[in-house]
C-alpha cells in the first residue's frame, strides 16, 4: 500500500512537472500569450508603384524592399500586381522585388504588401564594407573636408564619435558646411557631406533609406547615416548626431540607389502607405512556429484545420467538466444521472443558452417521462420501449422548435442541439428510479443532474479557460494531475456528513 | 461542518469514498465480481460449500418458458421471483398462494398470469439487472419468517446482514421490512436496520432512514434486545463466504427460515454504510483490527475467526 501511495504521487508529481514546464516554456520562450486578448502592434507596410506602360514592349519593374529589418520582423507578405511574373532577388544588401511582363497596355499598378510586427532581434545582416574608394576633390572642397576633420579629430575619441561629431560640425550650417552641402542642408545631402569627409578619413559609411512606422498615407523614405566601425555598423541620425537605430525606423534599403526602377513604362510614382494592424498574439506565436523549429510550436492544435480546430476547442473543455463532476460528486455527493451524463447536457447549453437550455431540458424530460409512463402500460420489452421513447423524445423536439418558430422565439430552435439519446437513456433511468426508489429520489437525481450540468456548463465555457487549455494543451496533464490527486480523497462526502450528523449526535 | 467532520473521523466512521478505495477496491478484485452479481452462480457455490441456501426451484432463460409459465409454475404453491442479476432487493416479487387462478403476493396483492409474464419479460430483457445487461430469473423456495421476527417486521422476511472482512465477521444487523419498505429488507427503501452485538446476537438500536429509533414503526413493538437465533451458525456462514468468493470485503445477507434455520440468501461486493449508523458505532476500528489480526495470523479457520470476532466485537451495554 505505502509503495502504491508513493507510485501514484510520483506520477502526480510527474505529469504536474511535465505539464508546468511544457506550458511555461511555450509561454516564456515561444510566447504563446495568455489570454485570448493579446494583441500585438504590428503595421501593415503597403507599397505601391504606378506607372503608364509603353505599347508594344516588355515591361520590367523593379524595387527594394525590406530584407530581415532590425527590429522587426516580417510576420506575413503579398505581392499582387495582374498577370505580371515576380520574382525577388538579392541584390548586395538588399531585395529587390522585379516584375515583369510581356506586354501591357495603359496605367499599371503592382503592390508589395507586408505585416511588420516589432521584435527583440537587433542583429543585422550587413556585410562589412569593400574598399573605401576615395573620390578625387577640388581643392575648396579638399580644404574644407580637412578643416572639419581637423576640428572633428580633435573632439573625438574612436569612430563613432568621430562620425556623431562630423554630423554636429555639418549642421552648424558654417562655411565649410555650406561649401560640402551646396547650402541645402536637407538629411541627404548632410549624410553625402558627411560620407565625402568620413571617407576621406577612410571610414566606410553609407546612407540608408527607412520608414518611420505611425499611421501615414503617404509615407516618405528618410535617410539615415550607417557607419562601420570596423566591428559593426553604427546608425547615426543625420539631424541631431545621436547614435542607435529608433525603434520606429524601418530599414527600407542600404545605398544610395533609387528605390525603384521600371523599364517599358513613363511617368512611375512609388508610393507607401502605413497603417498599425492589431494581430491576435495567438496566430503571431503561430506564423513564429512555423518559421521557427520548435516542434512543441509546431505540434500544436493550431496547425490544424480551422474547423478541426474549432472542434477541439470544444472537445479540450470536457476534462474540465468532468473534473466538476468529479468534484461534485466525490466532494459534494451530489446524485446524478450516469457519471458524465451532466457533461454532455452542458455541452448542448453552450448552445442553448442555461436559462432556454433548462427549461428546454425539463420540458422534455417531464413530457418524455409522462411518455413513458404511459408505455409502460403497454407491456413492452426494453429495447422496444427504449426505441420508442427516443422517437416521442424526437417528436417533441421537433414540436418544441416549430411552434417556437412560430412564436418567434429563436432560441426554442436550438433544441435540436440536446443529444436525444442522452435524453432517453436519462427518461428511462428516471422513470425506473421513480418506479423503484419513488418519485422524490427521482426528482431529487434529475435536480443534482441538471445542477451540475449548470456548473459544469459555467465552467467550460468561462472564455479564458476555454482559450487558455486550448493554446496550451499541456494543461490537460496538470489537469490529470489534479483528478488523480482528488481521486485519493478518502474523506467524508458533505452530504455524508449531513447524513451520519444525528449518529454522530448519539455516538457521544 | 468541520468539528462534525472530526467528530467522525476520530469515530472512525467510515466513508463511502474510503470504503471504495481502501476496501472494495483492495480486497474485491473485479474478477470475482459475476460470482456475486450472479445470484444464481452464488447459490451454486454456497451448496458446494455445504451452506445452506433457500432451494431453487426453477430457472426462467426464455421467452417460451414464459408462456408455459403457468405450468411450470402448477408444483408449487408459494415461491419467490428473482433476478439473477437484480441489485438492491428491485425486481423481487415474493408469492404466497393461489387463489381463483390468480398469484397472491405476500402483501395481498393479486397478480395475473399475464401480469407475471410480463414482469419475467421485463426481468428478462434486463429491467432489473446492473447495467441493463440481458437476465435470467430464480425461482426459489419462499422463506417462511421465524416466529422471533413476526413480532417485529412488516410482511416480508427481515434478513441478517454482517460485513466480513478477510472471513471475520466485522458488523451485523437485522434488517426489518416497514409498510414504507414494501416488505423489502433494503434500508434505502425504508427498511429499519437493527445493530446486533456480535458476542451475543442481541439486538441494541435501530436505524430508520437515517434517524434512530427503538421501536418498529408499523407494529409498534420494541426491537432491542431480543435475540437472534442461531447466531453462532449464523456468523460462520457469513464467514465461510470469504473462501467460497475471495472476496475479502462482503455483505453476507442470511434469512432465517421457520423450517430450515438460516439460510444465505446473497453476497454484496459494495455493502451500504448505513450498518455503522445501526450499530452506532463507526467500522473502521473494527477493520483495522481485523487487519493487523490477519497479517498475524493469516491461515486462521472459520471457528477461530468467529472467535476473533465475537471475542473482541463484543458490546458490554
Amino acid at each position: 500500500m505505502k509503495n502504491n501511495t508513493r507510485h501514484i504521487y510520483g506520477l502526480i508529481l510527474t505529469l504536474f512537472f511535465i505539464g508546468t514546464s511544457i506550458f511555461l516554456y511555450r509561454h516564456w520562450v515561444l510566447d504563446v500569450p495568455l489570454t485570448d486578448t493579446e494583441t500585438i502592434n504590428s503595421w501593415m507596410v503597403e507599397s505601391n508603384l504606378r506607372f503608364v506602360a509603353d505599347n508594344n514592349t516588355p515591361v520590367k519593374a523593379s524595387f527594394n524592399i525590406p530584407y530581415l529589418p532590425p527590429h522587426y520582423a516580417i510576420l506575413d507578405e503579398y505581392f499582387v500586381s495582374r498577370n505580371y511574373g515576380v520574382t525577388t532577388n538579392l541584390n548586395g544588401d538588399n531585395r529587390e522585388t522585379v516584375w515583369s511582363i510581356r506586354r501591357a497596355h495603359g496605367p499599371q499598378s503592382l503592390y508589395y504588401r507586408a505585416i511588420f510586427r516589432q521584435a527583440e532581434s537587433n542583429d543585422s545582416l550587413l556585410r562589412a564594407p569593400g574598399a573605401i574608394k576615395q573620390q578625387t576633390l577640388d581643392e575648396s572642397q579638399r580644404s574644407a573636408v580637412d578643416t572639419i576633420s581637423n576640428q572633428v579629430r580633435q573632439s573625438s575619441a574612436d569612430i563613432k564619435t568621430f562620425a556623431q561629431s562630423t554630423i554636429k560640425e555639418l549642421n552648424k550650417h558654417d562655411g565649410n558646411a555650406k561649401l560640402l552641402t551646396g547650402n541645402d542642408f536637407s538629411d541627404s545631402r548632410v549624410i553625402d557631406a558627411a560620407i565625402l569627409i568620413l571617407n576621406q578619413s577612410k571610414i566606410a559609411a553609407m546612407p540608408i533609406k527607412g520608414l518611420y512606422l505611425a499611421q501615414q498615407n503617404k509615407a516618405e523614405l528618410k535617410d539615415y547615416l550607417a557607419v562601420y566601425n570596423g566591428k559593426n555598423w553604427i546608425y547615426i541620425n543625420p539631424r541631431t548626431g545621436g547614435a542607435g537605430l529608433p525603434k520606429d525606423f524601418l530599414i527600407w534599403q542600404y545605398g544610395n540607389e533609387p528605390v525603384f526602377h521600371v523599364d517599358g513604362g513613363k511617368h512611375p510614382l512609388f508610393t507607401i502607405t502605413v497603417s498599425p494592424t492589431p494581430i491576435n498574439a495567438l496566430s503571431i506565436a503561430k506564423s513564429r512556429g512555423l518559421q521557427s523549429d520548435s516542434q512543441l510550436l509546431r505540434f500544436s492544435l493550431l496547425q490544424l484545420p480551422v474547423n478541426v480546430q474549432a472542434i477541439y476547442k470544444i472537445l479540450l473543455t470536457v476534462p474540465i467538466g468532468a473534473f466538476i463532476i468529479l468534484i461534485l460528486r466525490n466532494f459534494i455527493g451530489i446524485k446524478t444521472f450516469g457519471t458524465f451524463m451532466p457533461v454532455l447536457i452542458a455541452l448542448a447549453f453552450r448552445e442553448t443558452h442555461v436559462i432556454w437550455g433548462i427549461c428546454l431540458f425539463v420540458t422534455i424530460v417531464s413530457f418524455g417521462l409522462l411518455a413513458r409512463f404511459y408505455l409502460d402500460q403497454l407491456r413492452l420489452l426494453l429495447v422496444p420501449r427504449l426505441a420508442a421513447i427516443l422517437t416521442v423524445v424526437i417528436l417533441l423536439m421537433i414540436l418544441i422548435s416549430v411552434v417556437s418558430q412560430n412564436l418567434g422565439l429563436d432560441a426554442g430552435l436550438s433544441v435540436a442541439l440536446f443529444p436525444m439519446v442522452i435524453l432517453t437513456m436519462t427518461i428511462e433511468r428516471m422513470c425506473i428510479t421513480w418506479d423503484e426508489r419513488g418519485a422524490s429520489e427521482a426528482i431529487k437525481s434529475g435536480v443534482g443532474s441538471l445542477f451540475a450540468a449548470v456548473i459544469s456548463y459555467w465552467a467550460m465555457s468561462y472564455e479564458p479557460l476555454q482559450y487558455l487549455i486550448f493554446a496550451f494543451p499541456e494543461l490537460l496533464l496538470i489537469l490529470l494531475a489534479l483528478i488523480l490527486w482528488f481521486g485519493q480523497y478518502r474523506g467524508y462526502r458533505l452530504f455524508e456528513l449531513k447524513r451520519f450528523k444525528a449518529f454522530a449526535r448519539t455516538i457521544e | 461542518m468541520i468539528n462534525l467532520f472530526r467528530r467522525l473521523k476520530n469515530h472512525g466512521i467510515l466513508s463511502i469514498n474510503q470504503r471504495n478505495t481502501d476496501f472494495v477496491l483492495r480486497y474485491n478484485p473485479r474478477k470475482l465480481y459475476p460470482l456475486v452479481d450472479d445470484k444464481l452462480k452464488t447459490k451454486q457455490l454456497a451448496l458446494k460449500a455445504g451452506i445452506a441456501v433457500p432451494p431453487l426451484y426453477e430457472i426462467i432463460e426464455t421467452e417460451q418458458q414464459i408462456k408455459r409459465i403457468e405450468e411450470i409454475l402448477a408444483p408449487y404453491p408459494d415461491f419467490v421471483i428473482k433476478p439473477a442479476r437484480g441489485s438492491g432487493g428491485d425486481g423481487i416479487l415474493v408469492f404466497k398462494d393461489k387463489v381463483y387462478g390468480r398469484y397472491r403476493q405476500i402483501n395481498g396483492k393479486l397478480t395475473t398470469t399475464q401480469e407475471l409474464s410480463y414482469h419475467l419479460s421485463c426481468l428478462l430483457s434486463g429491467a432489473y439487472s446492473l447495467g441493463g445487461t440481458s437476465d435470467y430469473a430464480i425461482i426459489e423456495k419462499r422463506v417462511v419468517v421465524d416466529p422471533v421476527f413476526a413480532e417485529v417486521s412488516y410482511e416480508g422476511i427481515p434478513d441478517i446482514r454482517i460485513i466480513t472482512l478477510l472471513g471475520y465477521p466485522a458488523m451485523a444487523m437485522v434488517r426489518l421490512p416497514t409498510r414504507l419498505s414494501g416488505g423489502k429488507a433494503n434500508l434505502h427503501q425504508g427498511a429499519i436496520g437493527v445493530g446486533v452485538d456480535m458476542a451475543s446476537g442481541k439486538t441494541l438500536g435501530g436505524v430508520f432512514h437515517n434517524d434512530m429509533i427503538d421501536y418498529h414503526p408499523d407494529t409498534l413493538n420494541p426491537i432491542v434486545g431480543f435475540e437472534v437465533p442461531y447466531w453462532s451458525q449464523i456468523l460462520e456462514i457469513a464467514s465461510s463466504c470469504y473462501d467460497l468468493t475471495g472476496l475479502g470485503y462482503l455483505g453476507v445477507d442470511i434469512v432465517l427460515d421457520k423450517d430450515h434455520g438460516p439460510l444465505m440468501l446473497e453476497l454484496n461486493a459494495r455493502p451500504g454504510l448505513n450498518i455503522q449508523i445501526a450499530n452506532r458505532e463507526g467500522g473502521l476500528k473494527r477493520y483495522r483490527q481485523i487487519e493487523a489480526r490477519h497479517e498475524a495470523f493469516p491461515q486462521e479457520t472459520v471457528t477461530e475467526k468467529v472467535a476473533f470476532s465475537r471475542e473482541h466485537f463484543a458490546r458490554s451495554s
